[in-house]
């Protein structure tokens, strides 16, 4: 918001009288009422663990939301089109193995393939790429083509494609181990630091990150594409009769989200250095929770960049913040279920009052 | 109950939903004490 728009509500809500006043005090909390929580939460961990926001602490959040943050942008394209994609964290699973395999250094004892030589890591992150776009283009054409929820259609592919990479798992000598011993010229791309704070470093998925989100926040706000896609999400017949081709807008959001997958498998195999079956798992749950808390509507056809990375920011610093407070990892679940839960009440009320 | 009006107009996930906003205003504000007493259970347990 910029200093005039807010002085000129300002000087509105001066004009109001008492009882209006109250009524859009109301409104304001109870909009906000997630965010207001979350911030005195965030105060009140500092207070009882003052390490919570100390520079490695801060660094630590940045990392951790950097790594989800192209699955979320990736999802969020989907919810604004008034659907979901449930396969984003198993892609991320089979893509984060994929690449594992492609990378691991010559001569590692427990090599997947012994008899491929360690690949560059270009041609990999294109094959992640790929992979990503594939899975993604099936659950578009599904559902564009079919009249299929998304919904449904993405637990089909999220099935399929776990068995795909459990069967993966056992080929080559790997047998179904977990793959580690991934070549330096990938860790160092994807984990490696240029830029130090302090001590602790920054890793470079940081920077991916950053570059992810302003090509999205380009193709979102500054092409045809983008517009076509929130009419879409608005109304589709209403999309259609405007001349806006839906199936193909459908097809192709589901497929850059499918890309932005591919993305964050290529990071993640990395970033975590021994990946199986588990990874990935759940990932897209958490990408749904932090597009819901950032306001990207399940209304459809709302949604913004700058919602999408408060969202992931804020889910993870509530979750670090859990950590340092030593609160129970089985009831972060339990608090992390209500926090959507309350997210989404407050998404539908904010469009029964629109209505 | 969805009329015919509201059949093709947007909504999404909660088109032709009817609840009364002062029901939703009470659950957020239950939801978030919720989250505040699982979040001190959690401390003082």
């Amino acid at each position: 918001m910029t200093r005039n728009s807010f002085n000129r509500k300002l000087s509105d809500y001066k004009k109001l009288d008492k009882r209006d006043k109250a009524a859009m005090r109301k409104e304001f909390f109870i909009n906000n009422s997630l965010y207001i929580f979350l911030f005195v939460a965030i105060v009140a961990i500092e207070i009882i663990s003052p390490m919570f926001l100390s520079v490695p602490s801060i660094i630590n959040i940045i990392s951790l939301s950097a790594a989800n943050l192209p699955i979320a942008l990736g999802i969020a394209g989907c919810i604004i089109l008034t659907g979901t994609d449930l396969s984003a964290g198993r892609i991320v699973g089979l893509v984060a193995c994929v690449s594992a395999s492609l990378l691991q250094t010559t001569g590692y004892a427990n090599k997947m393939f012994a008899s491929i030589p360690t690949l560059p890591v270009f041609p990999v992150l294109l094959i992640a790429v790929l992979i990503g776009a594939l899975v993604g283009l099936i659950n578009g054409f599904c559902t564009a083509k079919f009249k299929l929820h998304p919904f449904i259609v993405t637990l089909s592919t999220q099935l399929i494609v776990y068995g795909l990479l459990l069967m993966y798992l056992m080929s080559g000598s790997n047998n179904g181990q977990s793959i580690s011993g991934l070549d330096s010229s990938y860790t160092g791309f994807i984990a490696g630091s240029i830029l130090k704070i302090g001590t602790t470093p920054i890793p470079n998925y940081v920077w991916y990150a950053i570059v992810l989100t302003v090509i999205m926040w380009f193709v979102w706000n500054k092409t045809t594409f983008g517009k076509n896609m929130f009419a879409v999400g608005s109304n589709p017949d209403a999309a259609n009769v405007s001349g806006v081709n839906v199936s193909r807008t459908i097809i192709l959001v589901f497929t850059l989200a499918g890309v932005m997958y591919g993305l964050t498998g290529f990071i993640e195999a990395a970033r975590i250095g021994s990946n199986s079956a588990a990874t990935g798992l759940n990932y897209e749950l958490d990408a749904i929770a932090a597009c819901v808390i950032g306001g990207v509507s399940f209304v459809g056809g709302i949604g913004k960049i700058r919602g999408v990375i408060m969202g992931v920011v804020l889910l993870r610093i509530i979750f670090v913040g859990l950590t340092f407070l030593g609160i129970d990892a089985n009831l972060q679940y339990v608090i992390k279920g209500l926090i959507i839960l309350v997210a989404c009440a407050i998404d539908m009320r904010k469009y029964l009052v629109r209505k | 109950m969805m009329n015919e009006k509201n059949k093709n107009s947007g909504g999404g996930m909660y088109r032709g939903v009817n609840v009364p906003v002062k029901l939703l205003d009470w659950a957020i504000v239950i939801g978030v004490l919720l989250i505040l007493a699982t979040m001190v259970f959690g401390i003082v347990r």
